[in-house]
């Protein structure tokens, strides 16, 4: 991918997944903010929508059981997705992986390193959120005081405020974090080649696999999970025979 | 059955400005300034010109709050049917408040444990199936699933919170959430079993297909989906775990 095209499709992540994380706090909650929406989105936006798919399905399954309960901040999943989309289609791009579904190949051995990569970013994503949070403390403040002269439109008014600064941290965070990294995804993907290998990417789904099954565990949900693959797994291997 | 003094104009101010009720979420009022902001349409009209009596109702209504964000549909409503009793000079104007504060924590237990719990597990875990075997109607199915529970819960229930009032809290019980969510996860872990073998067989290269192959790999994903939750049970995390499998398996790659 040319340094332009990588910068331009930086950009693109950048403003797409600030936009898509207010979903995710600020406003709506429809979910078009999770892993298995946004990659595809963001995928399609850089012109490799079943890229992102890929990137949306495995992220989705790994972070299912990563709950925002009272004040915990869990794994900004939006911007992660967004940023594993944009290193994705750069690395794949930049070792000039077939289009479409002959892709995905490629892609399996370019997801886990992409994710891996991705992860430490997390931080930086999770940070901006906290710090949007406790700039919307003073927003409260203000509505506080602006009631009196303005009612009801103060606080409507104030309130989305609090929606426009989610805006800007994500979207200033993933700037600052998809810029250097895909444009080093260019150099580093192509600098040395991966070789056709899909244990990783296994290796990943399994630990997804085990993230959903942890957060789904109830009562005898283990027993129900081990049958029906257990099932499923007969009725693959009968129609192998 | 009580009927609702506020328009169906307000009714669909209040009902979009669910929707926001997170947009200024902060550590210390948490949802404070979003229930305020979703509920001032609905006062406006229930004090009209009587600006005094609405700036104070505006103000109780700026504190702290905290629920589910869908679960504060059926608070919004019910709050709003008390603020209207309040008006009426039927309750102390208190009232509304202090119902907001009592249904507050235990809606925020229901609502995560049901809607973040079960139903966004379910439709991930559906949604990921879809997309194995359907490509790109994997998100569709999952949205269109996810948003069935949701937006049932966001119109129905302020329109029953505006109806019943404090009776809210009985219709809430008598839909027996809890129950449900033990439901769908047991629906999500069939799902899930599901997902693991298709996946598991899909991933077999091409010369691999034999019954020996396919029941082999079906069995190790099993084995190998129960170990990693049991990390996570035992308080592993997402990146140390991706880290830990990943690197050696990435490295094996390059290398060999």
């Amino acid at each position: 991918m040319p340094v332009n095209a990588a910068l331009t499709g930086a950009i693109l992540v950048s403003v797409a997944g600030g936009v898509l994380s207010l979903d995710r706090t600020a406003a709506f909650q429809v979910m078009v903010s999770r892993p298995l929406v946004t990659a595809p989105v963001i995928g399609y936006l850089l012109g490799h929508p079943l890229w992102g798919l890929l990137a949306g399905a495995v992220l989705e399954i790994l972070l299912i059981g990563d709950l925002p309960v009272g004040r915990y901040v869990p794994v900004h999943e939006t911007s992660l997705s967004a940023l594993v989309t944009g290193l994705v289609v750069a690395a794949l791009e930049g070792t000039g992986a077939s289009e479409g579904y002959a892709g995905l190949k490629s892609e399996m051995t370019v997801l886990p390193l992409a994710i891996l990569i991705a992860l430490p970013a997390g931080r930086v994503f999770q940070k901006a959120d906290i710090m949007a949070r406790k700039m919307n403390a003073r927003l409260f403040d203000t509505a506080s005081v602006s009631v009196d002269g303005g009612g009801g439109a103060a606080l409507i008014r104030n309130n989305l405020k609090g929606a426009v600064l989610f805006l800007i941290a994500n979207t200033v965070a993933l700037l600052l974090t998809a810029v250097p990294l895909m444009l080093g995804a260019g150099y580093f993907f192509t600098g040395f080649e991966l070789k056709p290998f899909t244990a990783a990417f296994a290796g990943l789904l399994l630990v997804g696999a085990g993230a959903a099954a942890w957060s789904i565990t109830t009562g005898r949900s283990a027993y129900v999970f081990g049958a029906s693959a257990a099932a499923g797994g007969a009725l693959l291997t009968w129609l192998a025979l | 059955m009580a009927r609702a003094m506020i328009s169906g104009r307000s009714f669909i101010k209040v009902f979009l400005g669910s929707f926001f009720i997170q947009s200024s979420w902060s550590f210390e009022k948490m949802q404070g300034l979003g229930f305020a902001a979703a509920i001032a349409p609905a006062l406006e009209e229930i004090y009209g010109a009587d600006e005094g009596l609405k700036k104070g109702a505006l103000k109780r209504h700026l504190a702290f709050y905290n629920a589910h964000p869908y679960m504060a549909s059926p608070v919004l409503g019910a709050t709003i049917n008390i603020e209207e009793k309040a008006r009426k000079g039927e309750c102390p104007k208190e009232a509304p408040s202090k119902f907001k504060s009592v249904v507050m924590g235990p809606y925020g237990a229901i609502g995560d444990a049901f809607f973040w719990g079960a139903v966004r597990p379910l439709a991930s875990i559906a949604g990921v199936l879809a997309a194995v075997l359907w490509s790109m109607w994997g998100p569709i199915v999952f949205l269109a699933l996810y948003n069935v529970f949701h937006l049932l819960m966001r119109w129905y229930g302020l329109k029953k919170g505006l109806e019943l009032g404090d009776g809210v809290v009985a219709f809430i019980k008598s839909l027996d959430l809890p129950r449900w969510a033990v439901r769908l996860k047991y629906l999500s872990a069939a799902l899930l079993g599901v997902l693991c073998a298709v996946t598991a067989v899909s991933l077999l290269p091409p010369s691999g297909n034999g019954a020996a192959k396919t029941a082999s790999a079906v069995l190790a994903s099993i084995a190998a989906a129960v170990l990693s939750g049991y990390a996570f049970k035992k308080g592993a995390t997402i990146q140390a775990l991706a880290s830990v499998v990943l690197i050696p398996l990435i490295l094996y790659g390059i290398i060999f």
